[in-house]
């Protein structure tokens, strides 16, 4: 049975399940029609050397968006490029790039890719293109493999030099003078992914690109910016701010798609009264199985390493023996030689199905399968069309399927499949202005060329933020210029990963002979996460933290396995510090943002059973108290609503709301969970009436909050829906949180106090 | 809202900001209290040594130091490495040159504001000195250069770039991965870069290394100074100060406290020229003057020149000594066998297996008779013998005679195999 008779007879069963008036299974089935390709014309000032290898390489014609792109780069403009997978991106950037080192051997590019494995590809794809020229083209890839006799060479002699942002920030520019072949020629920047770099992280690299842009301007360049992104809201937008510089934008698809469906599938209930519903995993692997078993070609994509892990021995098992060699996991952690035999397996048609985490959900080149199994909401409608998209083809059927978990957020969607189809992706958001974050990268500038007088770094204040570090004794203000005067290596105190630069690591003492680092966790975190006794997880594998050296930042572990998971309790006391914005809604809620000053403890954790979620124990946690400066949304309601609840319920449906607004955030920014944290207050001190923060997980803010106020209104909307449609009867994990948790009447009373605004 | 220099305070009181717990300079101990008063550099030097140069760029703080060539540090005279002939300076360094005047060398050693590298860390004093003169006038003039403001590099690193034009050869303790690729950065970020000749570098480091390592255990010049040259510091200023003394300098104008950080650049320099003399005095004709410990070292250094002649000769001289016998005899059987002079190897490796009962030579020799001379049976037996070693060993439970043991007991039977299809 082909795609084609697949669907054909699963929509003749859906059609029959609909007639007996079932809920769960299909919630929605969207087709897109086949489009033919659009072409452009071959830019002529191209090489036509280039033109006779593409041709012999089956390429006889750009797709208009290439040709558009090219067009661009070719009359010196920064461009940010958007297409699905598959498109053909990485010739809007080769082609440029090569085209100039044609012309002029001296000329030098960098690439900038998020992750080691891509910067890998990329280098084999250019190497093809530059082997098929014959030409003389150097490509290097510069990481922290790099043996430090290639280095020397890479520095010299390499026209393409490729690397991440992470060995850019500390490897290449606090060393620049050993790169001034690079930098006195740097023509073009390409940077892929840009999607990725978001939030802390994307500010990060947004001032790496400001330290990079103030180093070439130093060695007299400024190289035009070519930026790649996976669909975003506001792809130029981003583009902008992490250049620093304005960008084209080149957002029309050129090429060709056949037929995709999008299936959106909610697994059957199983307990109505606590919501629980049949594992994704399960559905998941049931729909899988279907499809390799008639001989489609499917990607499945799980939410974790150990999901994807469980997935593959399910799948294995129940394709029978023949079948299980056919299905082969692909995650982060496979080496580059595994990845290309899975690659070359799924060409030559000796593997049929893949099972991967959404981390590899795209760059990486595993060809176009028939069908994508989504287990789980991605986690945002940009990563959803790019996981669906690894199923497509030029032409031919292609099927995604979506299934949900029984998160809130899933729950919101599949149920609102309108709504999610509706929509446009999410916004990429960075603030580079960040203060915590700008000072970094002002020291790593200030280290790699002293600041002239009256030089801007970003922001207008840099004079003052200057003076301030002359204050501290970190920069000595003399003759017009800002130099550095402390002996550390700054750029080594500054992580682009990571929340806080003092992040705590876990050492796995399992094997006494060799301890190794299995973790990080930021500051702030540390006390919840890794409290002594504290269960931590990490790849599918439980820990127990035995010790932990607070002062040395490290946190001791040992591997364990046992059938529970620990829940810190943690006391957040929450002042505002000012208010930015503030603004009456209808019946006398407040919505607002500003600064709050975050005083968190840990005082005790939890045993809680896997599974029946029993209470085990307690036990208690003696660390010190972490104080945090970042922005928050609030949302306070009318002291009359205190009238309606008794004490504890108010306390329980506060709570309940907060967990909501939480999960359904990631909507309206292209955000993870873990970027926002909540507070609730029964009577604020601050507002005197009932309140619901949500703040920036990072100090000093990366800009979620004030997105959150703007989109307050939606927000609301979406937790309204996604309460009032769950299906439990006083609270469930897919919604309000379990009534253990939020009380019996924290359901009902959640969305009480949102009809109250 | 909050202002600017509230957040940014409220970073600094969440120690956010500062990038060290350490203390800095004006809060160590060993950093006397701030000056009101401005003093400059040329004030803390004898006024005779002081003076100012001229560069394109502005003044620039020079020092010039004169010394007799029959001055010593240590147990040498600084004329001593002037003495050394090109031959020897030659082998300083790498790739090694068939010969280097040490008389057309300059001796530099740099203070920094740091040891992180990159091009943040900036160098504020360079020691730079070199033989001058002719006959009884010859002299050894040492100049010291001092950055006396960040603003002024440019006319600092312009004189230091002047002053070395004209040497061929640079001589440096470490200065290979230290001291040029920092000044290369310091050129460059001035945009001098053209201004900084390229001398062929001989840096002790390494010769002193093969010398020294091994006998010390460490290699860093205060102890090379201390148990080579006997030649002990007293009263230094401790290096990880220094670049704190000059960041209090920088901001209270007085250089007062920075005259003993001139004081270890001189010292720094003169043990330059001392090592030389006795790096190279150990090289030159070794045969026949040097205790055995030397020999072996130096025998080694020439090994790993590719001259395997002398290497030799300093091994066997040093073999006859009891002390280092044992070594210099394993690196003459090693030595032997990579040159194919298996009758040389087996002799070495005979003397040890006789003299120390050495398992490892034994193995060497089964190695010879059955894979060089073609003799299983004889291989054979040297195995036996040295099982027999081993096994007495083994019993006082020395994990490596058992596993030697187990590795003889493999090759025993490979041989045995070997000898019954022979037969």
């Amino acid at each position: 049975m082909n795609l084609q008779q697949f669907l054909d007879r699963l929509n003749a069963r859906d059609a029959l399940r609909e007639a007996l008036g079932r809920e769960d299974g299909i919630t929605a089935w969207k087709v897109a029609p086949a489009r033919e390709a659009v072409y452009g014309e071959w830019p002529a000032a191209l090489d036509p050397r280039l033109a006779d290898v593409l041709a012999r390489r089956g390429v006889s014609r750009l797709y208009s968006h290439q040709a558009e792109a090219v067009n661009h780069v070719l009359e010196g403009r920064n461009v940010v490029v958007v297409t699905p997978t598959a498109s053909g991106k990485t010739l809007c950037y080769n082609l440029p790039v090569v085209n100039a080192v044609l012309a002029d051997p001296a000329v030098r590019a960098l690439y900038l890719f998020p992750t080691k494995a891509l910067s890998q590809d990329q280098v084999a794809e250019l190497h093809d293109l530059v082997t098929a020229l014959g030409a003389e083209i150097k490509t290097f890839t510069y990481d922290g493999d790099t043996s430090p006799s290639a280095r020397q060479a890479i520095r010299q002699a390499g026209h393409i030099v490729v690397t991440n942002p992470d060995m850019l920030h500390s490897g290449i520019l606090p060393h620049h003078t050993k790169w001034v072949k690079l930098f006195e020629n740097l023509r073009y920047v390409v940077i892929d992914e840009i999607h990725q770099y978001r939030g802390v992280f994307g500010s990060h690299v947004a001032n790496v690109l400001r330290r990079l842009r103030r180093i070439c301007r130093f060695y007299g360049t400024d190289p035009v910016f070519i930026c790649c992104s996976a669909t975003i809201a506001n792809p130029t937008e981003l583009a902008e701010k992490l250049v620093g510089a304005p960008v084209a934008l080149v957002d029309r698809n050129g090429a060709p798609s056949g037929e995709r469906h999008f299936i959106c599938y909610n697994p059957p209930v199983v307990n109505k009264e606590l919501g629980i519903r049949r594992s994704s995993l399960l559905e998941g692997k049931r729909w899988a199985a279907e499809l390799l078993k008639n001989g489609i070609s499917t990607i499945v994509f799980a939410r974790s390493r150990i999901a994807v892990e469980v997935l593959l021995v399910y799948l294995q098992e129940a394709l029978g023996k023949d079948g299980a060699k056919q299905v082969r996991g692909y995650r982060g952690g496979y080496l580059p030689l595994e990845r290309r035999a899975i690659e070359q397996g799924l060409r030559n048609g000796s593997v049929r199905g893949v099972v991967a985490t959404n981390a590899l959900e795209l760059g990486i080149d595993i060809g176009s399968l028939e069908a994508a199994v989504l287990v789980g909401y991605p986690g945002s409608v940009s990563s959803t069309w790019q996981q669906a998209g690894r199923a497509g083809r030029r032409s031919g059927v292609s099927l995604s399927v979506l299934v949900a978990s029984s998160n809130p957020l899933d729950q919101y969607l599949i149920t609102h499949p309108d709504y999610f189809f509706g929509r446009p992706p999410e916004h990429g958001w960075i603030n580079p202005d960040n203060l915590p974050i700008l000072i970094s990268h002002l020291k790593c500038a200030a280290f790699e060329l002293p600041f002239a007088d009256g030089e801007q770094f970003g922001v207008e204040t840099t004079g003052e933020i200057l003076e301030f570090l002359v204050e501290e004794k970190i920069l000595h203000h003399t003759g017009g210029r800002y130099y550095w005067t402390q002996e550390s290596f700054p750029a080594e105190e500054v992580s682009l990963r990571s929340a806080s630069r003092e992040n705590f690591v876990v050492v796995d003492l399992t094997r006494r002979d060799q301890p190794r680092v299995i973790g990080e966790v930021d500051r702030f975190s540390a006390p919840m996460l890794i409290h002594e006794q504290a269960i931590y997880l990490h790849g599918g594998e439980q820990y127990q933290i035995e010790r932990l050296d607070y002062e040395n930042r490290k946190a001791y572990a040992r591997r364990v396995e046992v059938d529970y998971y620990t829940d810190a309790n943690l006391a957040v006391n929450l002042k505002v510090l000012d208010v930015a914005r503030e603004e009456r809604l209808e019946l006398g809620a407040f919505r607002a943002w500003g600064e709050v000053q975050v005083n968190a403890l840990v005082t005790m954790f939890k045993k809680i059973k896997l599974h029946t979620h029993e209470n085990l124990g307690f036990g208690q946690v003696h660390l010190p108290e972490e104080e945090m400066h970042t922005t928050s949304f609030w949302l306070s309601f009318p002291s009359e609503v205190e009238q309606g609840f008794r004490a504890d319920e108010l306390q329980g449906a506060l709570a309940g709301l907060a967990n909501v607004l939480h999960h359904v955030a990631p909507l309206y920014l292209l955000s993870d969970p873990h970027d926002l944290r909540v507070a609730c207050q029964v009577k604020s001190p601050f507002t005197q009436r009932p309140t619901v923060f949500l703040y920036d997980s990072y100090p000093g803010g990366v800009g979620l909050s004030q997105k959150l106020f703007e989109n307050c209104a939606d927000l609301l909307r979406s937790a309204r829906e996604l309460i009032a449609g769950c299906a439990c009867g006083g609270g469930c994990p897919s919604c309000v949180g379990p009534a253990e948790e939020v009380g019996a009447a924290g359901k009902a009373g959640a969305l009480r106090l949102l009809e109250g605004v | 809202m909050l202002t600017l220099r509230e957040r940014l305070q409220a970073l600094k009181d969440i120690q956010a900001l500062k990038p060290e717990s350490r203390p800095t300079a004006d809060e160590s101990p060993a950093v006397p209290p701030r000056c009101a008063q401005r003093v400059d550099i040329a004030t803390v030097v004898p006024r005779q040594e002081a003076g100012e140069l001229e560069t394109p760029f502005g003044p620039c703080f020079h020092r010039v130091v004169r010394y007799p060539l029959a001055y010593r540090r240590g147990c040498h005279a600084l004329g001593e490495a002037l003495a050394l002939p090109p031959e020897v300076g030659g082998r300083l360094a790498r790739p090694r040159l068939a010969g280097a005047d040490l008389a057309q060398a300059a001796f530099l050693d740099t203070e920094t504001t740091g040891l992180a590298g990159g091009t943040g860390t900036f160098v504020f004093l360079v020691g730079l000195g070199h033989f001058a003169g002719e006959g009884e006038a010859q002299e050894f003039v040492l100049h010291q250069f001092f950055l006396r403001d960040y603003s002024a590099e440019p006319a600092f690193l312009w004189a230091v770039g002047q002053e070395l034009a004209p040497f061929p050869y640079l001589v440096t303790f470490n200065g290979r991965r230290f001291d040029w690729p920092l000044l290369e950065a310091r050129f460059t970020v001035a945009r001098l870069r053209s201004s900084l000749p390229s001398p062929a570098h001989l840096d002790l480091l390494y010769p002193s290394w093969t010398l020294w390592k091994r006998r010390l255990g460490t290699c860093r010049l205060s102890h090379l100074e201390e148990a080579v040259l006997g030649a002990p510091r007293e009263e230094d200023v401790p290096g990880w100060l220094i670049p704190r003394l000059y960041f209090a300098y920088l901001r209270s104008g007085d250089a007062g406290p920075l005259a003993p950080v001139l004081r270890h650049n001189l010292l720094d320099i003169l043990s330059l020229v001392s090592l030389t003399a006795a790096v190279g005095s150990r090289l030159h004709a070794p045969e026949g003057r040097l205790p055995a410990g030397d020999l072996v070292a130096v025998g080694h250094f020439y090994e790993r020149q590719g001259e395997a002649g002398v290497a030799a000769r300093c091994y066997q001289e040093a073999s006859r000594d009891g002390s280092c016998c044992r070594e210099a005899l394993w690196r003459l059987g090693m030595l032997a066998k990579r040159h194919k002079e298996y009758r040389l190897a087996e002799e070495a490796w005979t003397r040890l297996a006789e003299e120390f009962g050495s398992i490892e030579a034994l193995v060497e020799l089964a190695k010879l008779y059955e894979h060089r001379y073609g003799d299983p049976a004889r291989a054979s037996e040297v195995t036996e013998l040295a099982m027999r070693v081993a096994r007495c060993r083994a019993e006082r439970f020395c994990q490596r005679e058992t596993e030697a043991l187990s590795a003889l007991t493999l090759r025993r039977e490979r041989l045995a195999r070997k000898l019954a299809k022979k037969a």
